[in-house]
């Protein structure tokens, strides 16, 4: 009975098996995981979006378990700010982040390919990257402008996605994206105050999204801490990230997304839609949230993806370069902005008591939606907006 | 109950689309719509005719993905600042910035109005943030604020 299940942070290499010569590899001890089989990540192809406090971690961990393919966004360069976080080392300072994980990766674990990319997934090359990689059907959103594809883990349909930055809104963008893609998202945040944190798991078109449940969010405490503010900080220190970080924390976020990502991939447990971790408390939350019906994201836009199916089998034309994305909740009307260029007609007809030149639109949830003006009024709109905007131009 | 965004409802755009992909051109008219509705409700608070209005902004491309205006606050000297809609817009906000005062947001300030500080050189910390939201919303709640709240802080600290 050599190998207790207890004995998680035995040195794989150091063990021999019962009777036998050989030694183990390194995944050994995870081929022993009786609700699993971990070999299966070997075939698989994950994304990191930020390789900070939390994404170096999930690298980490991802890499070990011996996943097949590791696609790794973050357009920062590593700083000596950033050696309170686990992984790096002070001799890498000065690197780009990818990079220096990239080099980490591949000692500790040579089997796992990782493709490094410095960029910004919110702008030019590594938005068009992102989206290329997140679509499976490579003809469609995104594909431009990428080279260099060899039809190999370049290629690879993407199994899950890890968001591990410290924008809100780019927690949104990726959420937005994934959804669309159908590409399951496994998000961690800490706290501003460093203690707590939060993992939220989309698997789309079945759990709510992350849209779904901003409004539970804020209730929950996610907004409104208050950093300590510093007296004392010297004049000087300019360029900082002003957001506390701890390794434990940050570490522990990490860590649980991987155990959702890995239940999730390899099909045991229950996966939980989102998890509240209070290190000041010492609690673990499971929240299981209600889908939103309303919701913008995959609400309305889950029966629009549907009508997209079917119309990606006429023909995948309709996309456009950067690749069209109506993920917009209004699925009808964009759908008939799409067809005849003539925005919003059915809107105009419905409900043309535009006494502030809006029709409203409620759904069947009752939820008012954000209503839109009519193409006249829009073009009449941006007509006045552009003589006032020349007009203080030319007053500068 | 309502929340704020709810009650400035007419600052927000129906159109979700971003920088680049087809139907655009229908979010910026959008936006542009919901900039004169900002500055008709500041010109009904200011009973003004819009000469005082503390704010002017303009695209400065074809695309409309790169914004410039100056900001004006009371009894201070006027500021350029300035937009980018990145291709995550309208996902994710506007990254604004003020140009002359970009050495002073990096620095540590305290924010008590959003219970946060400004972080790095933009302005991205929005949980209130969505993707109907727009640059008029934008400006209403963060620019806005930096018009009010931060550029006195700046000055009082004997910074600027
Ligand atoms: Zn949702």
């Amino acid at each position: 009975m050599g190998n207790e299940m207890g004995n998680e942070m035995g040195d794989e290499l150091g063990d021999e098996l019962d009777g036998d010569t050989m030694e183990p590899d390194r995944y050994h001890r995870l081929g022993l995981f009786p609700h699993a089989d971990f070999g299966r990540l070997r075939s698989m192809k994950v994304i990191v979006v930020g390789v900070g406090g939390l994404g170096a971690v999930v690298c980490d961990i991802l890499a070990r378990c011996g996943i097949g393919t590791l696609e790794i966004f973050d357009y920062d360069t590593l700083e000596q700010a950033n050696m309170n976080r686990l992984i790096y080392r002070p001799d890498q300072v000065g690197m780009p982040k990818v990079d220096a994980i990239a080099q980490y990766l591949q000692l500790a674990n040579p089997d796992t390919k990782v493709i490094a990319n410095s960029q910004d997934v919110t702008i030019d090359k590594g938005y068009s990257r992102l989206l290329y990689s997140i679509n499976s059907d490579k003809s469609g959103e995104g594909c431009e402008g990428n080279e260099g594809n060899e039809g190999s883990s370049e290629d690879q349909k993407v199994d899950a996605l890890f968001g591990c930055v410290d924008s809100f809104g780019v927690r949104l963008f990726l959420n937005a994206k994934c959804v669309k893609a159908g590409v399951p998202l496994f998000d961690g945040g800490t706290s501003l105050d460093g203690i707590r944190g939060s993992v939220h798991v989309v698997l789309p078109g079945e759990t709510p999204c992350y849209r779904c449940n901003r409004p539970l969010t804020e209730s929950h405490g996610m907004t409104g801490f208050k950093p300590k503010p510093d007296p004392n900080a010297p004049d000087h220190v300019t360029g900082l990230c002003h957001v506390t970080s701890l390794p434990t924390t940050m570490s522990i976020i990490a860590s649980l997304q991987c155990q959702e990502a890995f239940k999730h991939l390899l099909g045991f447990g229950s996966v939980a839609p989102y998890l509240i971790y209070d290190g000041a408390d010492g609690t673990l939350q499971r929240v299981d949230w209600v889908l939103d019906p309303g919701c913008p994201i995959c609400g309305d836009g889950r029966a629009q993806k549907n009508e997209k199916r079917t119309d990606d089998s006429d023909g995948k034309a309709q996309e456009d370069e950067e690749g069209a994305d109506d993920s917009d909740g209004r699925a009808q009307e964009a759908e008939e902005r799409a067809e005849d260029n003539d925005v919003g007609t059915q809107d105009d007809e419905e409900g043309a008591d535009d006494k502030d030149d809006r029709t409203d639109v409620n759904d069947e949830t009752g939820k008012s939606r954000i209503p839109r003006p009519s193409p006249d009024v829009l073009d009449r709109a941006a007509r006045i907006f552009d003589e006032i905007s020349s007009k203080e131009n030319g007053r500068d | 109950m309502k929340k704020e965004e709810d009650l400035f409802y007419f600052l927000q755009c129906s159109t979700v689309v971003s920088p680049g992909e087809k139907g655009w051109d229908m979010r910026v008219k959008e936006e542009k719509y919901a900039l004169l509705k900002l500055m008709e409700y500041l010109d009904y608070l200011e009973k003004g005719d819009g000469s005082r209005r503390w704010f002017s902004i303009r695209p400065t491309d074809e695309s409309a993905t790169r914004w410039t205006g100056i900001i004006s606050p009371p009894k201070r000297q006027d500021y350029e600042f300035t937009l980018i809609l990145k291709n995550s817009y309208p996902f994710t906000p506007p990254a604004a910035s003020i140009p002359a005062l970009m050495k002073y947001t990096d620095r540590k300030l305290e924010d008590e109005v959003l219970g946060l500080r400004l972080c790095d050189m933009h302005m991205e910390s929005n949980y209130w943030w969505n993707e109907h939201c727009g640059i008029a919303l934008y400006m209403k709640r963060e620019i806005s604020y930096w018009v009010q709240a931060i550029i006195f802080d700046l000055d009082k600290k004997g910074w600027i």
